[in-house]
């Protein structure tokens, strides 16, 4: 029982979606590979939670589409030694219901397309509370991967142990370094958007305002025509109760939608 | 490279050093093997003091009759930054000589660290935190009476266990312990205070509260965490307990096998594996954890109620806590497997606890 357990990662179905890379193993391997996702994460077994959307059931196999709002995730289960339990449970799910999964992820190559199923290890029914919980936590861990590719990418002399300093742990410092080599070109702003779209309603309305907030202070505070400085405007921000955290956030959403831009470093202004 | 040999105290060790030449007492030593890919390897470690202060230091290789305690001189060693502090490296190039006829008085150094800090690397250390629980208990010792106390000690980022010598505490009390012994006993950390440590009263500068930790964190045996996760797996073994009720001993069989006439009891264990998304961690935990959660009062609890049955302990668990999000609280413990949480009680994640949770979380990005 106490064996060491694959590390499980905890991911959005964009990442996986958008991965394009398998990590390569020696020939003899017969383990599933890794996928390498663009946020440099290597991944194997999942968890994650979402909506079932769609349901095939079938003697011998049964197939199931759950959505987290981000991407599908493609379950499938067989009627084998392996896979009888875990048919079951799905067995035992109803459309729209809310579901928590952890499984392998099974990888095959199409035209140089990578298709994801994912066999389910445990599949169980969730409430809203349990959704929200998954998804506060996922956005955690993905955007502080994010912060990390962004920081290994500022620097030239970036390494491993200088995102470590700064505080990634020693994995997302790793991970940060296989993402730039993996997927130079992929687009964080958007993953990041994409993500954080998650919200509930009642945020989306403080949001809102939070958007008023940050667009008429650069506005009215771009004192020397350069640009409203960020540190003016996070002390505004932290006094209007907005943290740096959803400051962040509301400037690269700001950013990504065209409103604002950068236009130098910390230096923001209204389009 | 230079070749000028430096005797220095280590007070005057700095990172970026070179053949330094130190005589000093060994306070601790510690042997690991390393296994990897290209076979198995040892190494040492452990605290190296002087009249001016102490260091740790790592060697690869040292001679197998150095005890702690003793005398030794190093010759040729390096000083590197590990982790912020500083480190004497002991390598092929470097000697190390027996010291026999010699004493070092070796100054304690205490620094001050937060007890999730707490390691074996520094046996003697200095912490704030708030004392509870505590209990007294008279032993002898050499023939003479000795007062024991016994508490928790509390700060912002977790618990450990105090015994103190002679010296009272008090409860609910916020101290400054400097100089405090730091072992390990049962898997868990505790500390010492002893004649040379002094302990004093002191206005807190730290709120103690809810310490959430993510598994990650999670590196020594300190007590009184927080941590959530969804239960990933539960122990086939987890449910129903029988208990002799003249000795309390786990039962297989329904008779005991020293007490064959002693009723039997009812009781309730249970290990999973718990996953946050930065790592997973075994929790185990018994029947005033899950009994509530089962639906059942103590008193209803009993081999007299006969709709308890092995199964149907075990399905209950099951379907109460597998796949379920919880928030656990407890104490960690170290054994050969690895580090695994105690439970003390647990919850189902609720909308405060997430509240709770983005907070937390929000502060890595400050
Ligand atoms: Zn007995």
């Amino acid at each position: 029982m106490v064996r060491k357990r694959e590390f499980t990662n905890w991911i959005f179905g964009r990442e996986l979606r958008d991965s394009r890379i398998l990590e390569e193993r020696p020939e003899e391997d017969r383990a599933k590979p890794y996928v390498i996702t663009p946020l440099g994460t290597r991944v194997r077994r999942v968890l994650f939670c979402g909506v079932v959307t769609q349901k095939n059931s079938e003697e011998n196999m049964t197939k199931v589409t759950v959505s987290d709002g981000t991407g599908n995730f493609y379950l499938s289960a067989f009627n084998n030694d392996f896979g009888i339990r875990a048919k079951e449970m799905m067995d035992s799910l109803e459309i729209n219901e809310q579901v928590m999964v952890m499984g392998r992820v099974s990888t095959y190559k199409n035209d140089d397309k990578i298709y994801f199923t994912v066999n389910p290890e445990i599949a169980s029914r969730i409430d809203r509370t349990e959704m929200e919980y998954w998804r506060a936590r996922t956005q955690h861990l993905a955007r502080r991967k994010i912060y990390a590719i962004k920081a290994a990418a500022a620097r030239q002399d970036a390494t491993p142990d200088t995102l470590i300093s700064s505080g990634y742990t020693a994995s997302e410092a790793e991970d940060a370094f296989r993402s730039l080599k993996s997927y130079p070109d992929y687009d964080l702003q958007d993953f990041e958007a994409a993500i954080l779209a998650q919200m509930q309603p009642a945020e989306k309305e403080s949001q809102e305002s939070a958007k008023e907030f940050v667009l008429n202070y650069i506005k009215s505070n771009d004192t020397d025509g350069r640009g409203c400085r960020y540190e003016d405007l996070l002390t505004a921000a932290q006094n209007a109760s907005i943290s740096q955290n959803e400051l962040d956030v509301l400037l690269n959403t700001l950013g990504s939608q065209g409103e604002i831009f950068e236009v130098s470093l910390k230096r923001y202004k209204v389009i | 490279m230079s070749e000028t040999v430096q005797r220095v105290k280590i007070s005057d060790l700095h990172a970026g050093m070179q053949n330094v030449d130190i005589v000093g007492s060994v306070v601790s030593l510690q042997k690991k093997e390393l296994k990897n890919d290209r076979g198995e390897s040892v190494y040492y470690y452990g605290i190296l003091g002087d009249e001016t202060g102490t260091i740790s230091f790592t060697a690869w290789m040292f001679p197998s009759t150095v005890r702690s305690g003793d005398t030794i001189e190093i010759k040729r060693a390096s000083v590197k930054e590990y982790k912020g502090v500083n480190r004497l490296y002991v390598d092929s190039n470097s000697e190390v000589i027996m010291r026999p006829g010699e004493t070092v008085q070796v100054k304690r150094s205490y620094s001050q660290i937060k007890i999730k800090d707490i390691s074996m690397t520094q046996p003697y250390v200095t912490l704030e935190g708030r004392i509870s629980n505590v209990k007294q208990k008279e032993l002898e010792r050499d023939g003479k009476k000795t007062q024991m106390y016994y508490a928790d000690l509390d700060d912002d980022t977790g618990r450990i266990r105090v015994s103190s010598f002679d010296r009272p505490l008090k409860e609910d009390g916020f101290v400054r312990i400097e100089g405090a012994k730091v072992s390990e006993y049962n898997g868990r950390f505790r500390i010492t205070i002893g004649s040379r440590t002094s302990v004093a009263e002191i206005k807190p500068s730290f709120k103690v509260g809810e310490r959430v930790y993510d598994i990650r964190e999670i590196s020594s045996p300190i007590g009184g965490i927080t941590v959530s996760g969804f239960v990933v797996s539960m122990g086939e073994k987890s449910g129903l307990v029988i208990r002799c009720s003249a000795c309390n001993q786990r039962l297989d069989d329904i008779h005991c096998p020293d007490h064959p006439e002693a009723p039997i009891s009812y009781d309730i264990f249970a290990y999973f594996n718990i996953d946050d998304g930065t790592g997973n961690i075994q929790c185990t935990g018994g029947k005033n954890v899950f009994l509530k959660e089962l639906g059942f009062t103590d008193e209803q609890f009993t081999p007299a109620n006969k709709a308890i049955t092995r199964r149907s302990v075990f399905s209950g668990l099951q379907e109460k806590i597998l796949g379920k999000a919880i928030v656990a609280n407890g104490d960690v413990s170290r054994n050969q497997a690895g580090l695994s949480l105690r439970l003390s009680s647990f919850s189902h994640v609720d909308e405060e606890f997430v509240k709770k949770l983005m907070t937390h979380m929000e502060a890595d990005f400050q």
